[in-house]
């Protein structure tokens, strides 16, 4: 377990290093940040003296390697646009985003696989039907179209939620839900076919052989079996909920992470979009190695050594 | 049970069963048993051989009704000490599984559940038939899994099934089946799944359970070999039919359904009758052929395509089972006397 551990540890310290690299090129890719701290009208002299006081004059490897040693010692540096220290800026965005994130997933996750179980119990029947149809409809129609029609028909035309924002729990209906769409489908469409195949398992087979009652059989033995995929990938419906969270935080105006970075990029805020990033990038990485210690939980046959 | 029947007494009763399979939305219809009957006594081995597809595990699944999708019976009765099974309520038949009659699966790698503890996995049966719990149950668990020959049965109750060999898991597999004490165990191809060395092990194991507790068995098989080791009584399987049905010695000895020779014929070391066409040139020599197809069956005799003996008469005319002996009867116009 702790050289599992351990080899998870170097394997996330590489990926995070390439993520720090990765991003800090492409900001400095979209464009000069000295351009829109000036006047229109601005001289040479002014952005050269812009450049100098935001350490931009030094060679892009220079920077980089400050960069990287200033994370290092846990100084994430201060926003250009909002003059005060990344992390604060960071912070007061995050919860709202994990409020929006797991008001999402839990939606996504119980309903995705009750609906799976129910569709996989009642297969071929007009329910089973129904419920594909509609993960078909969740998975084909993107974020913000959804978005965009759930505020034409909730908040437009019958004024029951608010149109965008946060602060009560009526502004985060229409947000979480536009997010749950996409995962909920996928997850009920992944429970409707791992129980299926399940309850088609010899070893279903001889649990009735046995004379064992129907209800133990679904929910004892054939859904925690059927579970494993599942957990699988929930765990990466949850990371991209975050890529979704970026266009339903901008089209809900919910105050988050993902409109930070949008706005970050707009204004190439740099300190902003790589501590940014690498949040997210950690956030997976934790995520994915949580998601194969439930495996352990779930399945004997998993033992990590 | 009852209690009315002797102990030599009449187990198990299938009168002219019918199953078949409707597929594609049941524009073709797979007739997978038709009209087979047999007796069984308690205490007997019954086994029952054929080739694949010959409705053999069908059967087997059928006496228990756990049915593949799209797979209903329409016809006939199987009588489980005076009961008829296929008229009797899930919920009463659910209770008759495990308890009276249990079943062992062809595959013991696959037969248990993966995420559960083989020692609760035998549990099962007795937790649900015979409502045993704690201390108890885990006792009599341990008792079964050394009762049918696992070694250090107290640390293999808490193993998982990815932890233990083909052999043990079907001894697993035979404890749980055994727990309650049922009167028939239906073993669907018991050895298959298994190594040589291993499948002896197994049949040895098989004689013994029933030598100590008086089950009834039915043993479902391709392998010759095994019925002639362990049943009493065999029926010759083909195309969802009775073929043939003899006390053991006799069908080895005395064949009568032109089937049955060709498929005896086809253990090495043996000859067919001379109008029997086997194809012994082959190293393994095999019956010319194909079994028919279940879904289009011919009007006559099933096995009549294949038949050196077969005239217009077989082909038009399904042939009735004919006694030829006590005990021993085949379907066929002109079997071997």
């Amino acid at each position: 377990m702790v050289s599992f551990f351990l080899h998870r540890l170097r394997l996330a310290l590489i990926t995070i290093f390439g993520v720090t690299l990765l991003v800090f090129i492409a900001a400095r890719l979209s464009g000069d940040v000295v351009y829109t701290l000036v006047d229109a009208s601005a001289g040479q002299e002014e952005i050269d003296k812009m450049r100098r006081q935001l350490d931009l004059d030094k060679p892009v490897w220079l920077q980089y390697i400050s960069y990287v040693g200033h994370v290092a010692r846990g100084d994430f540096g201060r926003s250009i646009r909002y003059q005060r220290p990344v992390v604060e800026v960071i912070a007061e965005r995050i919860q709202k985003t994990v409020q929006l994130g797991l008001a999402a997933f839990a939606v996504a996750v119980s309903l995705g696989i009750s609906l799976g179980i129910l569709a996989a119990r009642t297969r071929g029947s007009l329910i089973d039907r129904a419920a594909r149809t509609l993960a078909v409809l969740a998975q084909s129609m993107p974020h913000f179209w959804i978005g965009i029609m759930a505020i034409l028909i909730f908040a437009v035309i019958l004024r029951w939620l608010p149109t965008s924002g946060s602060g009560t729990w009526q502004h985060l209906v229409m947000p979480a839900l536009t997010l749950a769409t996409f995962p909920m489908a996928a997850i009920m469409r992944i429970t409707r076919s791992s129980m299926l195949e399940t309850l088609d398992a010899e070893y279903v087979k001889f649990l009735r052989v046995k004379g064992l009652a129907e209800r133990l059989i679904v929910w004892k033995h054939a859904l925690r079996n059927a579970l494993i995929p599942v957990v699988a990938l929930s765990g990466i419906q949850l990371g991209n909920l975050l890529g979704g969270a970026v266009i339903v935080e901008t089209v809900f105006s919910w105050p988050g992470l993902g409109n930070l970075m949008v706005e970050s990029i707009v204004s190439r805020d740099y300190p902003v979009i790589q501590s940014g990033v690498l949040m997210i990038a950690v956030f997976l990485i934790t995520l994915n190695f949580l998601v194969d210690l439930v495996f352990g939980v779930i399945d004997p046959r998993i033992r990590y050594n | 049970m009852g209690g009315t029947s002797t102990k030599d007494g009449v187990l198990l009763e299938v009168r002219d069963l019918e199953m078949s399979i409707f597929a594609d939305g049941g524009n073709r219809i797979v007739r997978a048993v038709n009209g087979l009957s047999f007796t069984l006594r308690r205490g007997r081995t019954m086994g029952i051989i054929g080739e694949s597809g010959s409705g053999k595990s069908m059967t087997s699944l059928s006496i228990l009704r756990l049915l593949p999708r799209g797979a209903r019976i329409l016809g006939g009765q199987v009588l489980f000490d005076g009961r008829d099974l296929v008229s009797l309520a899930e919920r009463d038949l659910r209770r008759m599984r495990g308890r009276h009659i249990a079943m062992i699966l062809q595959d013991p790698m696959v037969s248990l559940d993966p995420l559960y503890r083989v020692g609760d996995q035998v549990a099962e049966p007795l937790r649900t038939h015979q409502g045993m719990g704690g201390d108890a149950l885990r006792a009599r668990v341990i008792e079964l899994l050394g009762a049918v020959g696992i070694p250090a049965p107290e640390s293999r109750f808490n193993q998982y099934p990815h932890q233990m060999s083909g052999g043990m898991l079907q001894r697993i597999v035979g404890a749980a089946a055994i727990s309650c004490g049922p009167e028939l165990l239906i073993a669907d191809e018991p050895t298959t799944a298994l190594d040589p060395t291993v499948q002896a092990q197994y049949l040895d194991l098989l004689e013994e359970l029933q030598q100590r507790t008086g089950l009834a068995l039915i043993v479902i098989t391709h392998d010759l070999g095994v019925a002639a080791r362990l049943c009493d009584d065999v029926i010759v399987m083909y195309a969802g039919r009775a073929a043939e049905k003899a006390p053991v010695r006799t069908l080895f000895e005395r064949p009568a359904h032109p089937y049955t020779q060709a498929l005896l014929s086809t253990l090495p070391g043996r000859r067919a009758p001379d109008d029997i066409k086997v194809d012994a040139h082959k190293r393994l020599p095999t019956i010319e052929g194909q079994p028919p197809d279940l879904a289009a069956l011919p009007p006559g005799c099933p096995f009549a395509p294949r038949c050196p003996r077969a005239d217009a008469k077989c082909r038009t005319e399904m042939p009735p089972e004919v006694s030829l002996a006590t005990d021993h009867s085949a379907a066929c116009w002109y079997p071997t006397t």
